[in-house]
């Protein structure tokens, strides 16, 4: 009798997940590949690999900055909005390497 | 090789910290020893599990987020082969703990995971935190919460994130990493990309699809879930008042104290939306921690947790 429940369950659960996209979840549009103020891809060089995104408030001004991280480097790169909170803006060449203890950032095979 | 960054105040000093998943599984801290408006970093250690690493194998890909909502920083990790996992803190707010006293579990399997990378929010806004995970092959799939918001519950089969076309969204270029976060300030969180050519694509959410702006006038007073929830800038309180009314609204910490009033005059009836910048009525940024949304209509009032993290 339990696993009869459980599969009952188990099922409603399924089906509730199947029709989850039909009204709940909102669309996106298109993507925007973000780019440097001088039209240029935001990326500190042309062998990057796999780039993690991470958005945080570097320097407390209020607006979003975004830290990235690289497959290839195994460092972690900042570049900051020099924008508005609504319109990010990232001026070409603006980007740096995060350090701690004195070293950039550097994590991976050791 | 390999860096998956994240940040958090993860030891409850107010200062956001820089944790860095890798290549070996493992996840580096480096604990913010600077100032809010210019951070400085000590050294990486490694997290640790018990007495050893924290190790998922390889590929580590970090989320911090109150995973039981118990006001600890708990990990959600995805890993390069099938898994999403949860890792409790057992400690306290300023030294955080992870060990087998509270075991990690698997949060969802799937053997087409390849790298996966996993975010937490309450993207169908029913006050239940969900799942997404991206994938190496450019899908980011959403998993919507089927237990409670304490005790979360996900199961297969995966769906795709759709764009407005009603076509899968995919990463161009696939090795998806992500995020979400509202990055054209319209209250609505966006999906922030990275890809394996190095670049970074943003989704802006589509507003007109957000499930809250399909309202017409409210059949009663509702306070809706804030978001982004946990915030770390800004979040945004969206309510509905069925008719012209005096509305309140107060945030309060978990002491009782008024924070700060956001809210107090006659409002039209329908959607309002109102913006809270964790400051204080000194304008001074309020510690992380929870605080309490207080909205008040006559004798109508209901209550939301949210929850700051530097």
């Amino acid at each position: 009798m339990g696993k009869v429940v459980m599969y009952v369950y188990l099922i409603c659960a399924v089906f509730q997940q199947m029709m989850v996209l039909s009204q709940d979840v909102p669309r996106f549009k298109a993507g925007n590949r973000l780019k440097f103020s001088n039209g240029a891809d935001l990326t500190p060089g042309s062998t990057n690999y796999t780039a993690s995104p991470c958005v945080v408030d570097w320097n407390n001004d209020g607006k979003q900055d975004l830290l990235v991280g690289y497959f290839y480097h195994g460092s972690v790169y900042l570049y900051l909005n020099t924008g508005t909170v609504g319109n990010p803006v990232f001026e070409d060449g603006n980007y740096q390497l995060v350090q701690a203890g004195g070293a950039a950032v550097q994590v991976g095979y050791s | 090789m390999g860096a998956v960054p994240q940040v958090a105040d993860i030891n409850g000093d107010d200062r956001f910290d820089l944790l860095v998943g890798d290549r070996n599984g493992v996840i580096w801290i480096y604990y913010n020893i600077g100032s809010k408006d210019s951070p400085v970093f000590s050294a990486g250690v490694r997290l640790n599990y018990g007495a050893g690493p924290l190790d998922v194998g390889a590929n580590s890909c970090p989320v911090v987020i109150d995973w039981n909502n118990d006001g600890l920083k708990d990990l959600i990790i995805g890993n390069e082969s099938f898994r999403v996992l949860s890792y409790i803190n057992t400690g306290t707010v300023h030294a955080p703990i992870f060990d087998n006293s509270t075991p990690y579990t698997t949060v969802l399997y799937s053997n087409s995971f390849y790298r996966c990378h996993p975010e937490v929010l309450d993207l169908d806004r029913d006050g239940k935190k969900d799942l997404l995970v991206s994938q190496n092959n450019g899908n980011v799939y959403f998993y919507k919460n089927l237990g409670t918001d304490v005790q979360p519950y996900f199961t297969s089969p995966e769906n795709s994130l759709k764009l407005t076309d009603e076509r899968d969204l995919i990463v161009s270029a696939g090795g998806a990493h992500m995020e979400m976060a509202d990055w054209n300030n319209d209250g609505l969180p966006d999906l922030i990309t990275g890809d394996w050519n190095g670049n970074i694509t943003v989704f802006l959410q589509e507003a007109a699809t957000a499930v809250y702006n399909d309202t017409p006038t409210p059949k009663g007073f509702l306070l809706n879930p804030n978001f982004p929830n946990p915030f770390n800038m800004s979040t945004v309180i969206s309510y509905e008042i069925p008719k012209a009314e005096k509305i309140n609204i107060t945030i309060y910490d978990i002491l009782g104290n008024r924070i700060r009033t956001l809210v107090s005059e006659y409002q039209s009836a329908g959607l309002h939306k109102i913006q809270w910048n964790g400051r204080n009525s000194d304008d001074l940024y309020s510690s992380s921690g929870i605080y309490m949304v207080v909205m008040q209509c006559g004798e109508w009032i209901d209550r939301q947790k949210i929850t700051l993290m530097k």
